[in-house]
């Protein structure tokens, strides 16, 4: 357990600013979710979820017209995902938001007192 | 223009098949078994970096994850001239040399099916695929380019219907299932094929044509009168000009249907368990959306035996209470009612006096646990005699429509009218409260609570949260959204029959034989309400 | 299954994770991040899905909506008129066409015409009475029933259509025995007075000059016609034709067939006739054991007890077959309503039946 704390320590020296250990905890949270097989069940209730209010209709709009301004053949991914992502976070309603914020919430807290 | 791949992607499935991707995508972009989710979470993540994010990308040619932002994964490409790599949060292939994500009919279909089978492994059900055109319907859009748009503020979709001589209750079932969303879209796009010697008497041929008429954009009002025609040829109980049931019309034509429906169906193939009688395997139109199961739990008091029957059904008819009638209860009905609510299970004390006045009451009502009473005791087969028991309805299946029937009308040889009594509507409506899975979950807790302290929790949390309907990950929904009601003005006797549908979101209409106005939601919910029609929100894939 | 390493990297990723859970600001800045993750990654996965239509082509249909002008279906506010900016008033008469007699009419006048027409309804019923007193002697109440496979004949040929409307009360019998069983029911009434214009006791075989000599008479389009809707054989007692139907179970198909054979040019069309015109009256659903099933179906559904009286102690699925068979398990109560309905509901169920199997002569 100490040799542990010690080479985590280690890594702290590295980025002082926290952004490593925000990455450490990210990290975390998503394995364990993978290893439930929660992470894929989260994804199906926000995929229904914004299916249903319409977001996704809004978002494929968006993706078609990138591609149609820019062509078919030339235009890539990278292009399209970086003119729709922002969009994309703010298009989503705030009752599909808080839905999913309180159940993973409770999902959390359930885990983690076991 | 079709791009198919590319020539590194060719190169590779040539040499070494889909074998490889195969692997990398059960392994790490759908993992379905436990053991399979434990390697994931364990082995994924950028070599370099160490990084988790959904870009992460697994090597198509060795064993090396890559994160994208980073260009950890291009570099290696680059490197080692891999240059072909699976993302791992939906399995598309990366071609770094050509510079862009490349799709190949056999990759896709591998992908698909494991992603169908991880589904079901997690109790998901099929996962959503999007809707893809097929050679043909491509074929078909190119060579007509005209489209019809269907906004807000425009007509398409809504027209009149000229009353034939006291035929409002056939155009308000008109009304309601020309705007029962699946079926509509059923019609406008499956085609109806019959035998030309058969058409001039095939309901399924005359609703085709109907359909088509009512999207057409034309503004006249129709007349049925060939439908009219064809469901009193094939429903002789119905025909007579007298004024007639609203209820009893929409049965009555969603059986015509069905029949008309399974006879041009193809043959299938014979094999010992089909049976062409049996209505719990038909597969027409009608049945998949209009068909629910109700299931029927009866419990012997002596020993707690449980004897369950499933009976499909098209709607739910809904006492309105002895209380709504008003006075004396002496009548054959009325007393059944009366006696059973005293001696209901329930315990509530309320209902029993003041009678429903919500829809969520009526339903209450329906599925609650009646004691039958001593003068109707049941032979139990457990106990080999007869025994008092109690019993309870459930919904086993809801159909894509729910239909609910309010029992306005009195037909004993008693009492011959109609109550009015409001009774108040959602448009938003979830069922779960009535389904069978409630009741047995119910059931469930109350017997695991006497016996084991510990809730129900493992590791593997598949099966529990989602089977169970509840906890924060459930994904069954029972959710079902008002889109038609029928409203019966008058007495018993002269009465007359007006429907409210709705077009698209949020816009209602009143149909008034060949009157269309437009209507807002309020107006439909302050109605009095006689047949209620519910389109559930979710439909749920195969 | 797991090595001895991944084992202890699971669990050192379990404690983490319970270490982190364990500070509610985690919890809440992981539900955030998460949330966000999601996000991106659906919308990834449409990009995705957007791209990919694209390269294989099938992106096109959609992309193009010019289509129709929208406003030609703008909607009408105007209070006084309907969404179509028509008035509440018809102004032109709506005419329709019989489907069973071909007339052309008012449609306001349709319903009240189509019953008469189809030979229900208050007046037709003691037309049928009179009917079955007249024929008693030649025809058993089970035939009666049968011949209502007559009026259901294609075609306007004027003949037929005389023979229609007093052949239509050829079905009050059994309809008339339905009634009394629905006491108290207000949708359907089948007592009544005379109605106008119907023939008398023997219409059934006089309308139609049905012996040979006539027969031969006629053009032979107008014998194939006739043939083609009857089973036509020269009964030995009254020497006409039989009018009843093509299944006509008093005389068998060879006797048809040769009645063609000898009368007719063409005699190969007979047989391929007797496929089409089956079909076309087995899918209009009209089943002589229909009506007697009916009655069945009534003593059934009319018990109070529903689904109990079914005997639902057993497990398996009950005998309901078709969901309008089920129409009111609702309540324990039985409602007059329901057993009006069952005889619709058990015959469907025998309906189904009639397409499976041969009719049986």
């Amino acid at each position: 357990m100490s040799r542990r704390r010690t080479i985590d320590a280690s890594y702290d020296h590295i980025n002082n600013d926290g952004k490593e250990k925000r990455g450490v905890n990210k990290k975390a949270v998503n394995q364990h979710l993978t290893i439930e097989g929660d992470k894929e069940r989260f994804k199906e209730l926000l995929r229904r979820r914004l299916t249903e209010c319409g977001w996704r209709d809004e978002i494929r709009i968006l993706c078609r017209d990138a591609i149609r301004d820019k062509g078919v053949h030339n235009v890539s991914v990278d292009d399209i995902v970086e003119e729709v992502t922002p969009v994309g976070r703010a298009r989503v309603p705030d009752s599909v938001k808080k839905e999913l914020l309180q159940k993973i919430k409770s999902y959390l807290y359930e885990k983690a007192t076991k | 223009m079709c791009d198919i791949g590319c020539p590194h992607l060719q190169e590779l499935k040539s040499t070494k098949g889909v074998e490889l991707y195969r692997i990398i995508f059960s392994s790490f972009v759908a993992a379905s078994s436990s053991v399979a989710r434990k390697r994931k979470a364990i082995h994924c993540f950028c070599f370099v970096c160490k990084s988790i994010d959904y870009r992460l990308h697994s090597c198509l040619q060795c064993v090396y994850f890559g994160c994208y932002k980073g260009h950890h994964i291009q570099d290696h490409a680059k490197h080692k001239k891999h240059y072909l790599a699976v993302e791992l949060s939906h399995g598309n292939i990366l071609c770094v040399a050509c510079g862009t994500y490349v799709y190949d009919d056999e990759f896709l279909n591998v992908a698909h099916e494991l992603m169908v089978r991880t589904g079901h492994k997690l109790g998901m059900g099929a996962l959503y695929r999007p809707w893809e055109p097929s050679a043909k319907v491509l074929e078909l859009l190119r060579k007509n380019p005209r489209r019809r748009k269907i906004v807000p503020g425009v007509a398409i979709g809504l027209r009149g219907l000229i009353n034939l001589g006291n035929t409002c209750f056939m155009n308000c079932i008109v009304q309601a299932l020309t705007h029962t969303p699946l079926l509509r879209d059923h019609f406008l796009t499956e085609e109806h094929v019959c035998r030309p010697e058969d058409q001039a008497g095939c309901l399924v041929c005359e609703v085709s044509t109907l359909f088509q008429e009512f999207y057409s954009g034309n503004k006249g009002p129709l007349t049925l009168h060939r439908l009219l025609h064809m469901i009193w040829t094939h429903a002789r109980h119905l025909a007579g000009y007298e004024q007639q049931d609203a209820h009893e019309f929409f049965i009555a034509t969603l059986d015509v249907l069905h029949r008309h429906c399974k006879a041009s169906a193809p043959a299938l193939p014979e094999n010992e368990n089909s049976q062409p009688d049996n209505p719990h395997q038909c597969t027409c139109i009608i049945d998949t959306i209009f068909t629910g199961g109700l299931q029927s739990d009866v419990v012997c008091q002596a020993c707690n035996g449980v004897s369950t029957t499933i009976d499909p059904f098209w709607d739910i008819s809904l006492d309105l209470g002895t209380s709504a009638r008003g006075g004396n209860n002496v009548g054959d009905e009325g007393s059944f009612n009366s006696v059973g609510s005293d001696l209901s299970l329930s315990g509530d004390s309320k209902q029993a006096n003041n009678g429903p006045t919500t829809l969520i009451d009526c339903l209450e009502r329906f599925t609650r646990a009646e004691h039958l009473g001593s003068s109707a005791k049941i032979k139990c087969n457990n106990c080999q005699s007869y025994q008092e028991s109690t019993k309870q309805l459930t919904m086993k299946k809801l159909p894509v429509v729910a239909s609910f029937h309010l029992k306005r009308f009195e037909h004993s040889s008693r009492l011959h009218k109609k109550i009015s009594t409001y009774i108040s509507f959602p448009e938003q409506l979830d069922m779960t409260p009535f389904m069978s899975s409630n009741r047995n979950n119910r059931n469930l807790l109350n017997s695991r609570t006497s016996s084991s302290s510990s809730s129900s929790s493992s590791s593997d949390s598949a099966g529990d949260w989602i089977s169970s309907g509840s906890g924060p990950l459930s994904l069954s929904d029972n959710r079902y959204s008002l889109f038609a009601v029928i409203n019966h003005l008058g007495t018993l006797d002269a009465g007359h029959y007006t429907a409210y549908v709705r077009q698209q979101n949020n816009h209602w209409f009143k149909c008034d034989d060949h009157m269309i106005t437009r209507a807002n939601l309020q107006e439909v919910l302050d109605s009095e309400g006689y047949l209620l029609f519910y389109h559930k929100k979710l439909m749920e894939f195969q | 299954m797991l090595s001895p390493e991944e084992v202890e990297a699971l669990e050192g990723i379990n404690r983490r994770f319970q270490e982190l859970m364990s500070d509610p600001e985690n919890v809440n800045e992981a539900a955030n991040f998460l949330v966000d993750d999601l996000i991106d990654e659906m919308t990834i996965g449409v990009v995705f899905e957007v791209h990919r239509s694209a390269k294989l082509g099938v992106l096109d249909p959609e992309a193009d909506m010019s289509g129709e002008d929208p406003s030609k279906f703008k909607i009408v506010e105007d209070p006084g008129l309907d969404v179509f900016g028509q008035p509440p008033v018809i102004k032109k008469f709506q005419d329709c066409v019989c489907p069973s007699c071909n007339r052309g009419l008012a449609a306001s006048r349709f319903a009240p015409h189509l019953e008469k027409c189809m030979g229900m309804g208050r007046n037709s019923s003691r037309i049928a009475s009179r009917r079955i007193a007249n024929n008693s002697k030649e025809t058993s109440s089970a035939m009666a029933s049968e011949d209502e496979d007559d009026e259901w004949t294609i075609g306007g040929d004027r003949r037929r259509k005389k023979r229609d409307r007093s052949n239509g009360n050829a079905k009050k019998p059994a309809k008339s025995l339905k009634a009394d069983r629905r006491n108290g029911d207000s949708n359907s009434s089948f007592s009544g007075s005379v109605s106008e214009g119907l023939g008398g006791s023997t219409g059934n075989s006089s309308s139609i000059d049905a012996s040979s000599a006539a027969l031969e008479a006629m053009r032979p389009d107008e014998r194939r016609n006739l043939l083609g809707s009857i089973c036509g054989v020269i009964s030995e007692h009254t020497r006409k034709l039989c009018t009843r139907s093509l299944r006509c179970p008093q005389h068998s198909d060879e006797q048809r067939r040769t009645l063609r054979a000898s009368v007719l040019v063409d005699e190969s069309s007979f047989q391929s006739d007797i496929q089409v015109l089956q079909v076309n009256v087995e899918s209009l659903g009209l089943d002589p054991d229909d009506l007697l099933s009916g009655l069945s179906g009534n003593v059934v559904g009319g018990l109070g007890l529903g689904s109990l009286s079914r005997g639902s102690w057993e497990t398996e699925r009950s005998n309901a077959s078709s969901p309008a068979d089920s129409v009111s398990v609702s309540s324990s109560t039985s409602s007059k309503k329901r057993e009006k309905s069952s005889p619709g509901k058990s015959s469907s169920h025998k309906k189904k039946s009639k397409h499976s199997s041969s009719h049986e002569l």
